[in-house]
């Protein structure tokens, strides 16, 4: 310490109580419509193919991340996919404690890169990766083209 | 590498929990105040300043506009990166190696007490289309991941808590670690659960500190310094940045940065020719996963290191003398310059009760934590 004078007594710390309120509206692009379009209308995922280099990925893109081409082929991949790996969370995003913890999943397709982070259906008991698990969608008028429109994967 | 840089200064605050009677400015300014004493230069004398951090771990937007006046740096040539501290220090000794840099000032704190909100703000990290309306935890991904990683590669959760115990512990050690303790490995297996196999005690929790360290060119770093330390090689790299394409098994940031800083160092062998390593450990399972995919142990092998002792302070190749932030607290895009100072105590042999004799080389690396996929990993020696 190089000061000639600090605070050493705890009546003098002060501080300014501050905040930040931020919001956005964020821009799901060409790739992120053609995925939710999907998944509002026809109850399904999509990812983007590659027709230069093959790489398929989901979340579906329009420019491969692999070889940086432009993508234009789009295809299904129903709503079937693996557990790749799953976790039983106890706080929310606030830091809040659930009353009953929330089990989160990434679920993968095969051949595909990417895969969807999502609420799984079950306990880490009865679950394993590699399982297959299969989204259950909300019913097609309630959706409105969030990740929400998925309630959770349930074992297959 | 072109020239070795050295590293002629270094000045760190002790790390805390809190620190009321400082502002972020008064504590850089007081960690800057003993880099430039020990480099003996003024702030006048460096050319040029790299710091490190992120707004919204800050609280201000355009951050890098508060970053001169603490460092003697008004009206004098000083960016920001919005990275972590080892990254500010590659890019440090990337303007020394142009020629037309002699001395660089290179700072990171953090004042993560400041944060009331520090999980939203973690959160907030998650991308906003496919990942933040699930409004979960940060922590939920480093659950996933260490699941995944677990499963893989064979290391199991009691190795995990084998990394706190044996942390915590070289923290007692540091007078500038915040948690230092000594734990049993059911102590933290039977802490609460955070993201199951994630469990309370396997997460460093949050400290305040600043880092400030001067390099130089190699003459100019000879000509000022008794000691310097040198920066063998130094490299970062970035991984898949979307976290649903991870496979979450190697850390391939650690892989890829330490393989270029090998080269760079002319290190063939890691384990034989580093005498110490401090390496991102902000989750326990981490310290395993790094070691792995840096090449000292194969997969699944690096728990049974951790376990038979090899790791230890006494061990064959020490991991974390320091505490690692597990043991001296997490200091998010600070905790590079945390792990390099202790790097710099123990090759200039000023490492008091920890020392590792000998220490001659070393490496440091660190992770930008959930939900990155980026490190950098540097070599230092002092020979
Ligand atoms: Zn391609």
């Amino acid at each position: 310490m190089s000061f000639k004078e600090t605070i050493n007594v705890n009546t003098m710390l002060g501080y300014f109580e501050g905040e930040i309120p931020v919001n956005y509206q964020y821009t799901l692009g060409v790739g992120g419509n053609k995925f939710f379009t999907a998944l509002m209308e026809k109850g399904e995922f999509i990812a983007s193919e590659c027709t230069a280099c093959g790489v398929k990925t989901i979340y579906p893109l329009i420019y491969c991340e692999e070889c940086f081409a432009p993508i234009e082929k789009y295809i299904s991949l129903g709503v079937e996919g693996e557990l790749y790996s799953f976790t039983e969370c106890h706080y929310d995003y606030q830091g809040n404690k659930y009353d009953k913890p929330h089990v989160l999943g990434l679920v993968r397709f095969p051949g595909v890169r990417g895969g969807i982070f999502h609420r799984i259906a079950g306990n880490m008991d009865s679950l394993r990766i590699g399982m297959k698990v299969v989204a259950k969608l909300k019913p097609k008028a309630e959706r409105s083209g969030t990740i929400d429109d998925i309630i959770c994967f349930e074992t297959a | 590498m072109k020239q070795r840089i050295g590293i002629i200064g270094v000045g760190v605050t002790g790390f805390h929990t809190v620190s009321p009677a400082l502002s972020f400015k008064e504590m850089t300014y007081s960690a800057a105040v003993k880099a430039y004493l020990e480099a003996g230069l003024q702030p006048g004398e460096i050319d040029s300043f790299v710091t490190a951090s992120e707004d919204f771990l800050e609280g201000y937007s355009i951050f890098d506009e508060y970053v001169p006046d603490q460092l003697g740096a008004v009206m004098r040539p000083v960016h920001t990166v919005t990275a972590e501290f080892l990254q500010a220090l590659g890019i440090g000794c990337m303007m020394i190696q142009t020629g037309h840099f002699r001395t660089i000032a290179v700072e990171a704190h953090s004042k993560a007490s400041n944060v009331k909100t520090l999980d939203e703000v973690r959160a907030f990290a998650f991308d906003p289309v496919y990942m933040r309306p699930l409004k979960e935890s940060a922590e939920f991904l480093a659950g996933l991941e260490m699941k995944r990683f677990l499963e893989s590669s064979g290391n199991s959760e009691r190795q995990c808590a084998a990394v706190v115990v044996k942390n915590r512990k070289n923290a007692l050690n540091n007078d500038l670690a915040a948690y230092g303790a000594l734990l049993t490995i059911d102590d933290v297996l039977q802490s609460p659960p955070v993201s199951v196999p994630l469990k309370h005690l396997d997460i460093a929790q949050r400290a305040d500190g600043a880092i400030v360290v001067v390099i130089a060119s190699e003459n100019e770093a000879k000509a000022l310094s008794k000691n310097p330390i040198w920066i063998d090689g130094i490299a970062w790299c970035s991984g898949q940045g979307n976290p649903w394409c991870r496979d979450f098994e190697e850390a391939e940031y650690a892989k890829r940065a330490a393989e270029k800083a090998y080269a760079m160092a002319k290190i063939a062998h890691p384990r034989k020719e580093l005498d110490f390593v401090e390496i991102c450990d902000e989750y326990s399972y981490k310290e395993l996963q790094h070691l792995e995919s840096m090449g000292f142990a194969r997969k699944g092998e690096a728990g049974d290191l951790t376990e038979s002792g090899a790791t230890a302070i006494d061990g064959e190749l020490p991991v974390n003398p320091s505490g690692g932030s597990l043991g001296v607290g997490h200091t998010f895009e600070a905790s590079g310059g945390m792990k390099l100072c202790e790097a710099v105590f123990q090759l200039r042999h000023q490492a008091g009760k920890r020392q590792i004799k000998n220490a001659k080389r070393a490496l440091v690396q660190s992770w930008r934590g959930v939900p990155t996929a980026t490190g950098t990993v540097a070599i230092l020696s002092n020979e």
